[in-house]
């Protein structure tokens, strides 16, 4: 089974220590969630498992083959992120044919089928597509390559409710169909909390948590109810956050519920953007 | 890999050489209009030369070529060292089509056009002492050869002033930018107008060096110095480029 293991990885830009000791192993067959707030070193770190920027403490190896400038594994990973590294004045077909040149797995078809699912005209050059569809179009190219490790960061930057939903169920088709290691990184917490497996909060360039999601959501609980009984319920508690509507009320709390719960209130999972937003407040 | 880098490369280059042989033979067919059927009484033909344009077309390839193609290679998984060594390739390949190109655009506009013209390149210009009396095949060989060599040069130091360029910071951008064309255009012509013995004994290097001072020239010679210039520059230019990022 193949890994990637990320050791002690330290990566400055002038004074600023953007990835600071980090420790990660990524398994094969699993989908991450890479989460952290501005600036935590989420970009940092991709480019730095896929060799666009070099180390300056540390190690990335997969299987123990280092990762830097090394041809024989490099082939089986694929980040796709908001700098656009595609020529841009090529069109998205010749892009596909050229992925396929160099990852003989790219899967034409598919990525021909995906394309015609999201309205992309292929013969459209790459400059002159929107936000929107530039992530479409990224996002199209690296499902298609059949890559053991997929990166992909911020892959749902301009997409529109409609596609955001239909990237996600083409993604979850895509992983069912053939397993491989996806990491995903992004700011839409709430969209990927149901699709990640295992979650990395990055803060300041360090590694925050790392857990199964279902670790996680089991910190806390979500109490809703009357404003006024939920008050009660929530005062010796350790509050994640709260949200108000009308006389009702939803306090996010952190830790175990009681056996015997009050009457009058609902008891649900914890909100991963809740305990995110929690874990990574500065204050 | 890397056979897949040069054939993406070439495919990607292959169309603006093309535009470029079409651009000069349409300029030399435009400088023999109005000149059909001249021949001086002597014997003696008007010699054109497209001079060294192709050199100076590869360094403009080289330095546009760099960047765009470093960062489709990173995309596609393609480690430095293999880019650069396919680009070293790509760039030696296309250096010999330009020159046969060249060549026969040359030879063809010569043959075709009125009596009394022909057309010379950098080469049969330099060396039209040596060329003169030589066989067809011996001197379009020896040419080609100067040729593709001075082509290479030129690709090799566009390519390595784009990697500076890339790898430079706001200052440094703007020393390679601004100062260059001051130095080559401003600087040099000055310099040499102020020390004239200075500039003359530089001349007189660079022309023994290239094989031209002597009676019969030496295009040998001037073939080993495009060759160790392209050689120096390519050899330089990985090290640029070796922990260049994205």
């Amino acid at each position: 089974m193949s890994r990637i293991e990320i050791k002690d990885v330290t990566k400055n830009f002038k004074s600023v220590r953007a990835v600071n000791h980090v420790n990660i192993t990524l398994e094969e067959g699993k989908i991450y969630g890479l989460l952290g707030r501005n600036g935590a070193g989420k970009s940092t770190l991709l480019n730095l498992i896929n060799s666009r920027l070099a180390v300056d403490e540390g190690s990335i190896t997969m299987d123990g083959e280092p990762l830097w400038e090394n041809p024989k594994v490099n082939g089986k990973l694929y980040l796709v992120n908001e700098k656009n590294l595609f020529p841009e004045g090529r069109k998205v077909s010749e892009i596909f044919r050229w992925t396929k040149e160099f990852f003989p797995e790219f899967d034409m078809e598919y990525a021909m089928h995906l394309a015609e699912l999201f309205q992309l005209d292929t013969r459209k050059k790459t400059k002159g597509l929107s936000t929107g569809y530039q992530s479409i179009f990224k996002n199209i190219v690296a499902l298609s390559t059949h890559a053991p490790f997929v990166f992909l960061d911020e892959p749902v930057l301009g997409l529109d409710a409609y596609h955001r939903d239909l990237f996600y169920r083409l993604l979850l088709e895509r992983y069912a169909g053939e397993p491989f290691t996806l990491v995903i990184s992004t700011h839409l917490i709430e969209e990927v909390a149901g699709i990640v497996e295992e979650v990395i909060i990055l803060k300041k360039g360090e590694v925050l948590k790392i857990a199964d999601t279902e670790e996680l959501l089991n910190m806390g609980y979500t109490v809703s109810g009357p404003a006024s009984l939920v008050d009660s319920y929530t005062r010796d508690k350790d509050l994640a956050g709260a949200d108000m509507l009308g006389g009702l009320k939803t306090a996010y709390v952190l830790g175990r519920p009681e056996q015997e719960l009050p009457e009058g209130l609902e008891f649900t999972k914890m909100d991963l953007q809740k305990l995110f937003i929690r874990l990574t407040d500065e204050a | 890999m890397m056979r897949k880098v040069i054939k993406y490369q070439l495919w990607d280059l292959v169309k603006v050489c093309l535009l470029y042989m079409l651009i000069l033979a349409a300029l030399m067919l435009l400088g023999m209009v109005g000149n059909d059927g001249f021949a001086a009484e002597d014997g003696t033909s008007i010699v054109a030369s497209c001079g060294m344009t192709g050199a100076v077309f590869a360094m403009i390839m080289g330095m546009c070529m760099f960047k765009e193609h470093f960062w489709m290679c990173l995309q596609n998984g393609i480690s430095r060292r293999q880019y650069y060594l396919a680009s070293a390739g790509t760039m030696a390949v296309l250096s010999v089509l330009l020159a046969a190109g060249e060549l026969f655009i040359l030879r063809l506009l010569t043959a075709i056009g009125p009596d009394g013209i022909r057309i010379d390149n950098m080469g049969s210009s330099l060396y039209s002492g040596w060329f003169a009396g030589r066989g067809l095949l011996a001197a379009l060989a020896v040419n080609l050869v100067f040729t593709t060599c001075m082509n290479l040069a030129g690709f090799a130091v566009g390519y390595f002033l784009a990697e500076l360029f890339y790898r430079s910071g706001k200052i440094c951008r703007i020393l390679i930018a601004a100062g260059l064309p001051v130095v080559l255009f401003v600087g040099l012509p000055y310099w040499s107008m102020q020390y004239p013995r200075m500039a003359q004994a530089l001349l007189e290097k660079v022309t023994w060096v290239m094989g031209l001072n002597q009676n019969i020239p030496n295009p040998a010679m001037g073939t080993a110095v495009m060759a160790a210039t392209a050689l120096v520059f390519l050899l330089a230019g990985y090290p640029v480029i070796r922990r260049a990022e994205v």
